[in-house]
């Protein structure tokens, strides 16, 4: 094989490579973007590749591999690259246990340039606050292999980065069992965590274990200022930076990425939920505590504070879930609709179930036609032609067209607000036990 | 002075895999474009097709699609017929 790269993606082509194996493959690196020439930028775009491509079919294979293994970025990359597996941390046979400076500073400083932190000031992973993190569990047990880096997750592991989050160990159980949700293959975690769409991992928390550990499920419950909301939130994503490898520029390919990235974390208002908690849907008792992990983007608001109708706050939601620059317009996996209390209280008083709501959704969330250029219009017939509203779309485009690609939580406070949270669209949540 | 800490980084297992023998394009009867549909995908490997036609004109080429962002279901049918492949990745 000769994979053809531009040279903004090369530095990725090749870490994912080295991930599976095969650090030689042969990438030819071409100018980025070719997505955006005109024909005539693409054929001289070949001219200059073919060369490259020619020999990469047909050198000696080990020759080749050993060639490609040592090829330096190409001079047009904007991005560094350096080996994935060349540090002494990460790689077979890595010491448990490191050496760092006293000084916080110096500490912050070290583990921000080994690419081990996501910005800000950590608390730092000493063996006495693991210890305590741990609570007796045994740090070997594997839980499995985080994409795309495939580093292996085990309790000590998780328990370390939860650690440096500043969580506490009574967020361990929901932390683990994010962590055992992140490697179920129907999240599609590789691609959620290399892709240029601005996808952060949220991890929301069901049962009365939300209450226990006082996971914020009411008002700015999205937003800043609890300890639980923001350090189980953030333990997730230093999971998925230090365990999967997902570090900003080379695996992470995000374009702009998103504040959702840092932390994203809410419980299910069960108080205010006039429906079955979202949890139960998926085979758990009310009692039982789980988390749901999803792959989206941050939330879009819905500020309705005048429909007084289940259907009238619907099509305020509706209208706000139907755009063509989303992924879900495209894609089958699940879009997210947070409905605060106030709306979810007008809906469910007309005696509207869950599934009325969705039902309705699928029926009335449709992308205006005028609102979708041909290309995109191109895309919807190859990929979601079913959702087409009309002949040939002529009337629009549905968002979602089955209650599977569908999730209906209720969380949020006081105000008339609810929010839509797009997915990236070729993922499906996994909603996982919390175990103690 | 130093302090003692848990290294937080995972532990991969590195795999090796080799690249499979390479043979001479001559000796080759049927070459795999594997597109990944983003914008130009197809048009590149279009192109690369007749410049690879061009070196050799006895060269056939199948070409197989997968949208970005899922994994590939390659058909057996596909791997069985190509000899060589061609990728494109990345925008």
């Amino acid at each position: 094989m000769a994979v053809t790269c531009t040279d903004e993606f090369f530095a990725l082509g090749k870490a994912e490579a080295e991930c599976l194996g095969m650090a030689g493959l042969p990438i030819a690196v071409v100018p980025h973007p070719v997505a955006k020439l005109p024909p005539p930028g693409v054929s001289e775009i070949a001219d200059e590749a073919i060369d490259q491509i020619v020999h990469m079919l047909e050198a000696d294979a080990t020759a080749l591999a050993e060639e490609c293994r040592n090829r330096p970025l190409p001079k047009r990359g904007r991005m560094r690259y350096r080996s994935l597996f060349e540090g002494d941390f990460n790689a077979p046979g890595a010491p448990a246990r490191i050496s760092g400076p006293d000084s916080p500073e110096a500490l912050n400083r070290v583990f921000y340039q080994r690419g081990w932190t996501d910005g800000l000031p950590f608390v730092p992973p000493t063996p006495d606050r693991w210890d305590a993190m741990l609570d007796g569990r045994d740090p070997d047990e594997e839980i499995g292999l985080i994409e795309p880096r495939l580093g292996l997750a085990t309790v000590g592991k998780v328990a370390a980065n939860a650690v440096m989050a500043g969580a506490v160990p009574a967020m361990m159980p929901v932390i683990l069992a994010a962590t055992r949700a992140m490697t179920a293959e129907r999240l599609n975690l590789k691609a959620l965590q290399s892709t240029t769409h601005p996808c952060g991992l949220l991890t929301v928390v069901h049962g009365p274990i939300a209450e226990e550990l006082d996971i914020a499920s009411g008002t700015n419950c999205m937003g800043q200022g609890v300890h639980a909301n923001a350090a189980i939130g953030r333990a997730v994503r230093l999971v998925l930076t230090n365990i999967g490898g997902a570090q900003p520029g080379v695996l992470d390919r995000a374009t702009m990425g998103t504040p959702a990235k840092y932390s994203y974390c809410f419980a299910e208002n069960g108080e205010a939920n006039p429906w079955a908690a979202f949890h139960t849907e998926r085979g758990f008792g009310a009692e039982q505590n789980a988390v749901t992990l999803c792959g989206v983007e941050g939330p879009h608001n819905v500020n309705d504070h005048y429909s007084e109708t289940a259907e009238d706050v619907l099509l305020t939601i509706c209208g706000t879930m139907a755009t063509p620059g989303c992924n879900n317009s495209y894609f089958h996996g699940e879009y997210l609709v947070v409905i605060g209390p106030e709306h979810a209280e007008v809906i469910a008083r007309e005696g509207w179930s869950k599934e009325d709501v969705e039902r309705f959704i699928i029926e009335r969330a449709i992308i205006p036609r005028w609102h979708i250029g041909k290309a995109q219009m191109a895309l919807y017939g190859q990929q979601v032609p079913e959702r087409f509203v009309g002949p040939d779309g002529r009337d629009g485009v549905r968002i979602v067209s089955e209650r599977a690609q569908l999730m209906v939580m209720v969380a949020g406070g006081a105000g008339r607000h609810s929010c839509v949270i797009p997915s990236f669209g070729s993922t499906l949540s996994v909603t996982e036990a919390i175990r103690d | 002075m130093a302090q003692e800490l848990i290294n937080p980084c995972g532990i991969y297992q590195r795999n090796s895999g080799a690249l499979a023998p390479r043979r001479s394009l001559k000796d080759v009867k049927t070459v795999g474009l594997f597109s990944n549909l983003k914008a130009n995908a197809d048009l590149y490997l279009e192109e690369l097709s007749h410049r690879l036609k061009a070196r050799y004109p006895h060269l056939e080429f199948e070409l197989f699609q997968k949208i970005a962002s899922e994994p590939a279901n390659f058909s057996q049918h596909w791997l069985d017929r190509v000899h060589a492949v061609a990728a494109a990745f990345g925008d």
